[in-house]
């Protein structure tokens, strides 16, 4: 079949071809250019419902003969076209019978070859002529084999469905995680404060009902010593042991108290203290040990060197540092013990460094901090008071390091937890 | 039954050792009584009879807690003396503790022959003191 005729170059485009030297190239004729398009062009009749022109078989892409095209006539299109996408076809049609000159309309549709393998194809259609009437007779079209691209895009979707349930497999996952979280972490809360309190009635045991017998113990072995002339040697001996271990019972109990305040108490109110006032209040509060000691101490924190602590346990852990100096000093050498201030990057820190006995680090840093640990055998203490330091220090979101070298001397660093400097305050 | 010659108790808590210098002395089966306070004095009187080729107390009591160098440092430092003491010398840890794992760090440690409670009872001295020597036949026999 040859092109109905408005799809012939007319007018000047051939007059000008017509003019040409024979030698000079000469326009292609629309068959050449269509003949080398891929994809189909096709003319479609809406009287007779099928084609009427086409530049190459649709037939023969999808593996049908000659033959078998011949026999299915008119009816092919309608065969080849996916069952599924003839609705699709025929609202296509019927957008074509609506549309106005120089439209086009485009539909994306599935045919089957002769084996039932599914080929996609997109047709780009526009009118071709209209009765009087203006009723669409002819419709013209480029059909394309979108296969590769469909199945690639409809591969993609699957992955992006396939991805899309993953993700949300995850989220379900987590957020399962999530609830079981909070469950154990309620359940834990619950564990945590029935633990707490506990260890609060134990306090309370070891404050008042194990008080009693143990001063009761230690009130006995003084009755006892005042009448050790009418005892033997090893008798007297026995009751001062008794009088003794009571007395040690005593200091344990106080020293468990202690330890569990710090535990027990409510959380620490944060108010801006200077430190050079808080140290100045600590020399004062240990002047006794220091002159006794003869211990020079070089104070070098500047006036409004605020921290945020609470007041009572900042007096506290300063004065455990620095009778700490005092107590280890190195008998050999006169001490001498420095406080100072400065800002680190970790927070305001105060070090207090003296050239005392020194320790044998990192081996004696459980000693140093441990409960009732003790890094020196002299002088005597009860492993309470730099225990309850960094305790102090640690539940308030600071710390306290040591650095030192045997016999040389060491250092502590007390960290305290970054805050802003109060309205005012340099 | 002939005494052993030297005990020592390692121990920083006074009454104790006084406890168990009464214990050991009322029980007559060792001549001497040495008393350290911590680990690292205990080291220091093993390194100083070595050094001057004194035979080794038969008999240690060790406590575990103690200031500056305590019984499990002890027995680390103790450990890398690399001492060839044929049973001539026993440890045995002195506790009060009830925790398992420092139980299980003694059972752990090759030196260290048992556990004792303390304050030690006289019975328990006697029933070590007669393994100590049962021991020490069975290997000059050998």
């Amino acid at each position: 079949m040859t092109l109905p005729d408005p799809l012939h170059i007319a007018g000047p485009a051939r007059a000008e071809a017509d003019a040409q030297p024979p030698h000079a190239l000469r326009a292609p004729t629309i068959e050449q250019v269509i003949g080398l398009m891929p994809g189909f062009v096709y003319v479609f009749d809406h009287e007779t419902g099928e084609n009427v022109y086409t530049n190459r078989s649709v037939g023969v892409h999808l593996g049908y003969s000659s033959e078998e095209i011949r026999a299915m006539g008119s009816a092919m299109m309608m065969h080849v076209i996916h069952p599924d996408d003839a609705p699709l076809i025929e609202t296509h049609l019927a957008q074509i019978a609506d549309l106005a000159d120089g439209r086009q309309c485009t539909v994306d549709y599935r045919v089957l070859t002769k084996t039932n393998k599914v080929i996609w194809l997109r047709s780009v259609d526009a009118v071709f002529d209209r009765a009087a009437n203006g009723r669409v007779l002819r419709h013209i079209g480029c059909a394309s084999d979108m296969t590769v691209k469909k199945e690639a895009v409809l591969r993609l979707a699957e992955l992006n469905a396939d991805l899309e349930a993953q993700v949300a497999q995850r989220t379900q996952a987590f957020a399962d995680l999530n609830t079981e979280l909070e469950m154990r972490i309620r359940e834990r809360t619950v564990e945590l404060e029935n633990a707490l309190s506990e260890l609060e009635d134990i306090t309370y045991t070891a404050t008042h009902d194990l008080k009693v017998p143990v001063n009761n113990l230690c009130r006995l072995g003084h009755m006892l010593e005042q009448s050790t002339d009418t005892m033997t040697q090893e008798q007297a001996e026995e009751v001062a042991w008794i009088s003794t271990c009571a007395q040690q019972l005593n200091d344990k109990i106080a020293a468990l108290v202690r330890i569990s305040q710090i535990r027990l108490a409510d959380e620490p109110k944060f108010l801006p203290s200077d430190l050079s006032v808080v140290a100045r209040k600590t020399l004062h509060t240990l002047r006794p040990a220091l002159v006794q000691s003869g211990a020079k101490v070089e104070v070098d924190i500047p006036n409004d060197s605020w921290v945020s602590y609470c007041p009572v346990e900042i007096d506290s852990v300063l004065e455990a540092v620095v009778d700490n100096a005092v107590r280890y000093a190195d008998p050999a050498r006169p001490a001498r013990i420095v406080l100072k201030f400065s800002e680190e990057p970790d927070g305001p820190t105060l070090s207090v460094a003296d050239n005392g006995t020194g320790l044998s680090l990192p081996a004696d840093l459980p000693k140093v901090f441990g409960l009732f640990q003790r890094a020196h055998k002299a002088p005597h203490g009860d492993g309470m008071a730099l225990h309850c330091a960094q305790r102090r220090i640690k539940r308030a979101g600071g710390q306290i390091t040591v650095s030192s070298t045997k016999g040389q001397g060491a250092e502590f660093k007390i960290v305290f937890r970054k805050e802003e400097a109060p309205d005012g305050a340099a | 039954m002939e005494p052993l010659d030297r005990i020592l108790l390692v121990d920083d808590d006074a009454v104790t050792n006084m406890m168990h210098t009464r214990v050991i002395k009322s029980s007559g089966r060792a001549r001497t009584i040495e008393v350290a306070t911590d680990g690292q004095e205990a080291l220091e009187i093993i390194e100083r009879d070595l050094a001057a080729g004194v035979a080794l107390p038969e008999l240690i009591f060790l406590d575990i807690n103690m200031p500056r160098m305590g019984g499990f440092e002890f027995l680390e430092r103790y450990g890398a003396l690399d001492i060839a003491t044929n049973g001539q010398l026993i440890i045995v840890m002195l506790s009060t503790s009830l925790l398992l794992a420092d139980h299980a760090r003694a059972d752990a440690d090759p030196n260290v022959h048992s556990f004792c409670e303390k304050p030690m009872r006289i019975e328990r001295l006697m029933e070590l003191i007669d393994e100590y020597q049962r021991l020490r036949r069975d290997r000059d026999a050998a």
